[in-house]
């Protein structure tokens, strides 16, 4: 299968939960310093689950269509349990082929919504 | 004059393993011609031995081709072999230089760089001034007016109306590029350059691009030091050449210290350019690189040059017939950047490599330029003597592709 699927198109075009939410838990922002993608993600916590996700992104369709497949499976998912996810199983839910040269694309949402937990974390311990 | 670009295209092997092959990132690196692997593989078959001064045969084989390298590359660009000292690349011999400069920059004194430089030619010379004390000054490109883009006359060239400003008494170093990697700009040396021995600064050049495309003429530049790197030239990785005019190199202190650079100890070192050639040589690569200078030599630089203006029209020309393709630049660069709109460059590189076409996307390590453009990324195609039409026309459809899957 290509990179370009329709469901990366389709992410990329139409990005689930697109913009920051209102009085969120959590923030982070992250670059790839590569090409210069940037994604800022917002998170809501509720008893150690995700409650609520949005995102700002502006970069290249891999980073942006992989922060909205990630964001969609979030809700009502564990901290825990997402911090406990591999980078493969994150490739593996993309659903397409990356190549090496754009592993750090695919994987820029995914570290950065990683970051704005362990903050989180570390402020509520 | 037709340039047979068949002719020299067979003598890449690159193209036999990869027939489909489509390199259009040659700012990036150029590929090699079998004469330049052939001299760096038979100095390990027939000579491999450390240079200076080893006495028997092998080992004056190798200080014979390490001296008849520098020997050739001074008089390819119109040195005295004395001004030749060989780096590992572009950027040693930008670093070289910087960190020497650094100890003789005072307080008050300027470092004079352009928003066109490469990372290369701007952060050594950024580090250079914060450790004097020294001031750090940019010249900007042309924004005022053009339509592409890129301002001014549309070459994404340096504004120069305050030169005298920028360039004043304090300035002590002013570092340029010959050729911008972004935009393909070619500054005004003879005017930067004039006004730089006015206020009795050095000059320095990054010929890093401009190499393998000019005729460099050093005496003719009037510059203190100018720098490139083998394999963009399609010479070995791990070649640099570091010109540097006799009193400027003897004022300098080296970068490395170590073997092969001594006179006496303590701090008494050889004379130049060995005193800035500290350890083991990449010897081979070297070998590759004079076999880099006799290619470029033998061919017909200015049919050559024609060859890829041709094609550099083509380009622009099919590029610009595709929807939300802004170019920009100078047109008579070999070098085409270019966005899309609606479509990221990285993804149009993903795609155009989907089809064997390879080009590069990114800020091209020169983000002060593109901050001043406005871009976070862009992407970059850039030609050598083996590209041709069938290259033009596969690039073209390729971007085409992009543009239907980015409706
Ligand atoms: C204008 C310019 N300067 C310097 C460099 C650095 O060359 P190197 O990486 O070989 O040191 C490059 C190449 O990337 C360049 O295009």
């Amino acid at each position: 299968m290509d990179i370009y699927a329709e469901i990366i198109l389709d992410h990329f075009k139409n990005p689930r939960q697109a913009g920051l939410i209102e009085h969120a838990d959590a923030i982070a922002e992250d670059l790839n310093p590569l090409c210069g993608d940037k994604v800022k993600v917002s998170l809501r916590i509720k008893d150690g689950k995700i409650a609520g996700f949005g995102f700002e992104g502006d970069g290249c369709a891999i980073s942006v269509a992989s922060t909205s497949i990630i964001g969609e499976q979030l809700a009502g998912l564990e901290m825990e349990k997402f911090l406990e996810m591999s980078n493969e199983e994150v490739l593996e839910k993309l659903g397409v082929p990356i190549s090496p040269g754009r592993i750090k694309c695919a994987l820029l949402g995914f570290s950065c919504i990683k970051k704005a937990i362990t903050v989180y974390k570390h402020s509520h311990a | 004059m037709t340039f047979d670009w068949q002719k020299i295209k067979a003598e890449f092997p690159i193209f036999n393993s990869q027939p489909e092959l489509v390199f259009l990132d040659n700012a990036s690196t150029t590929q090699k011609p079998l004469t330049v692997l052939d001299a760096e593989r038979n100095f390990y078959l027939e000579a491999n031995a450390n240079v200076h001064r080893g006495v028997y045969e092998i080992a004056e084989k190798a200080d014979q081709i390490y001296e008849s390298v520098r020997s050739k590359v001074a008089a390819w660009i119109g040195a005295e072999a004395e001004e030749i000292v060989f780096v590992k690349n572009a950027t040693e011999g930008a670093n070289l230089l910087a960190a020497g400069m650094s100890e003789i920059l005072k307080k008050g004194n300027s470092v004079v760089v352009t928003e066109l430089e490469h990372h290369a030619n701007y952060i050594p010379w950024q580090q250079a001034a914060k450790k004097a004390g020294a001031e750090f000054r940019v010249i900007g490109i042309d924004k005022e007016s053009g339509d592409n883009g890129v301002g001014g006359d549309g070459s994404g060239n340096l504004d120069l109306n305050n030169l005298e400003e920028k360039i004043d008494a304090k300035c002590k170093v002013v570092a340029i590029t010959m050729m911008s990697n972004v935009t393909g700009a070619q500054p005004d040396l003879t005017r930067i350059i004039a006004r730089a021995k006015a206020v009795g600064a050095i000059v320095v050049l990054d010929a890093a691009q401009a190499a393998v495309h000019l005729k460099l003429e050093v005496k003719k530049l009037e510059a203190d030091a100018i720098f490139f790197t083998g394999h963009k030239l399609y010479g070995p990785m791990g070649t640099g050449i570091l010109y540097m005019k006799k009193n400027l190199a003897e004022k300098i202190s080296p970068l490395l210290f170590g073997g092969g650079m001594v006179k006496e100890l303590p701090d008494q070192w050889l004379n130049i350019p060995h005193k800035f050639e500290a350890g083991t040589p990449n010897v081979a690569g070297l070998a590759g690189l004079g076999a880099a200078i006799d290619f470029l030599s033998g061919i017909d630089r200015v049919a050559a040059l024609e060859h890829e203006k041709n094609l550099v029209k083509l380009a622009r020309k099919g590029l610009t017939e595709i929807v939300g393709v802004k170019l920009l630049g100078d047109e008579a660069s070999s070098i085409i950047s270019f966005t899309m709109e609606g479509i990221h460059p990285h993804d149009i590189a993903s795609i155009l490599a989907g089809e064997k076409v390879c080009i590069r996307a990114g800020h091209h390590c020169a983000k002060p330029l593109m901050n001043s453009l406005g871009l976070t990324a862009c992407a970059r195609v850039s030609f050598a003597l083996y590209n041709s039409e069938q290259d033009v026309e596969k690039l073209i459809a390729a971007v085409k592709k992009a543009r239907s899957i980015f409706k």
